[in-house]
């Protein structure tokens, strides 16, 4: 049978018990909107977009662990909110070999650095890069054949071999030409 | 195909550039005097060939290599002819990149000296137009898969995902690998119609041609 004192403490842990989820708040969510943040749009040179990429942000606060990470939406873009002013590293990588790192720099108003196109026009480089294969190769058949390293001096003492001298040797004209 | 910045850690950059720069002392050694012109001419044209044909494959694009190609004619001297259009295609174009230049040389450059040691007597000996378009086509084919293989290999040491490399890159190459093994076997037929000799390439600066 049970006593007053007894109905007295269940009734306490009753209430007790039931002002427990005021202290347990911590688990509901809420959400706010706001307009403010970074971003940066990452595309092959092709101007596909990176899409679905890996991407890392590094806070210059911290730049030895990343602040962020996460992947490129469908246009190849992706946003973060900075907390420091400097020059934050983005670093998309696709995990096929193609890995672009951006430097992002905020500062008191919020501004970023325009993005930089570091290639050259096509045709233009195409260009350069095919006169300068050529010579390349052309100063390495220079160096191959410098007097010096084949040991071929050309000494005034040594003939000089003409194309007189040369018909003379192989008893005729070395080209010739077909008669009339 | 290209490997880009950043992309190897800074151990498997360092083996690339040393492979590489045994292999471009062994082409240069290998490289007659007369064959310098015909460097020039097919590292311009790997150079360029990555710049014109550029076809939308893939998540991002595909180009020749022209490695088979390469491997046919040069031998060894395929390493510092494509060590040259490699260079210039990071410095001019950001294709690939300065510290990867000889990982992305010897992902290239290998498999055409691998070719030159499979297909190159068999292109010497045989005697038909058409058994040099098969040969050449296989040498074209067989160059872009090992290219692809060891590209693959690079980005699994570097830490990516095969599954991923395979899914996404592999369809891909298999179609630029098709059409390359046809171009180079109808180049290789041309040139075995037109200038048979094209092939006999020497060992060695000073030796004769390979047996």
């Amino acid at each position: 049978m049970r006593t007053g004192s007894d109905l007295n403490k269940l009734t306490f842990v009753i209430v007790c018990a039931m002002g427990l989820p005021a202290f347990c708040v911590g688990h509901g969510v809420k959400h706010s909107v706001f307009s403010a943040g970074t971003g940066i749009e990452a595309t092959y040179d092709n101007g596909r977009p990176m899409a679905f990429c890996d991407v890392v942000v590094v806070s210059p606060a911290n730049p030895d662990n990343e602040y962020q990470s996460g992947i490129t939406d469908p246009a190849g873009r992706f946003a973060f909110v900075p907390d420091t002013n400097g020059v934050w590293k983005v670093t998309v990588d696709d995990g096929m070999g193609h890995l672009v790192t951006a430097d992002v720099q905020t500062g008191p108003n919020k501004q970023v650095s325009d993005g930089v196109d570091t290639g050259m026009n096509r045709f233009a480089g195409g260009m350069i890069g095919v006169s300068v294969i050529f010579g390349l190769f052309g100063l390495y058949s220079l160096v191959r054949f410098h007097p010096r390293r084949t040991g071929r001096a050309s000494s005034p003492s040594e003939p000089r071999t003409t194309q007189k001298s040369m018909e003379k040797n192989s008893g005729g004209p070395t080209c010739t030409s077909p008669k009339a | 195909m290209h490997i880009t910045e950043g992309v190897a850690p800074a151990s498997v950059a360092a083996a690339g550039a040393l492979l590489t720069a045994g292999g471009v002392a062994m082409g240069l050694r290998a490289m007659k005097d007369e064959q310098i012109p015909r460097a020039a001419l097919m590292s311009a044209a790997i150079f360029a060939a990555s710049l014109v044909i550029r076809l939308p494959l893939g998540p991002s694009s595909v180009h020749p290599v022209l490695n088979g190609l390469a491997g046919l004619l040069l031998g060894w001297a395929a390493v510092p002819a494509f060590l040259v259009a490699l260079f210039l295609e990071a410095l001019l174009f950001q294709f690939g990149g300065i510290t990867t230049l000889g990982l992305n040389t010897i992902t290239m450059a290998a498999p055409a000296v691998v070719c030159y040691a499979i297909f190159n007597r068999p292109l010497r000996r045989c005697r038909q137009k058409n058994t040099a378009f098969l040969l050449g086509m296989a040498a074209g084919v067989t160059a872009l898969l090992l290219s692809f293989a060891l590209w693959a290999a690079v980005l699994v040491l570097s830490g990516k995902s095969l599954i991923v490399i395979v899914k996404l890159a592999l369809i891909p190459h298999l179609a630029i690998t098709a059409m390359e093994g046809l171009f180079t076997g109808f180049v290789v037929s041309f040139l075995f119609k037109v200038y048979p000799g094209v092939f006999d390439l020497p060992l060695t600066r000073e030796g004769g041609v390979a047996p």
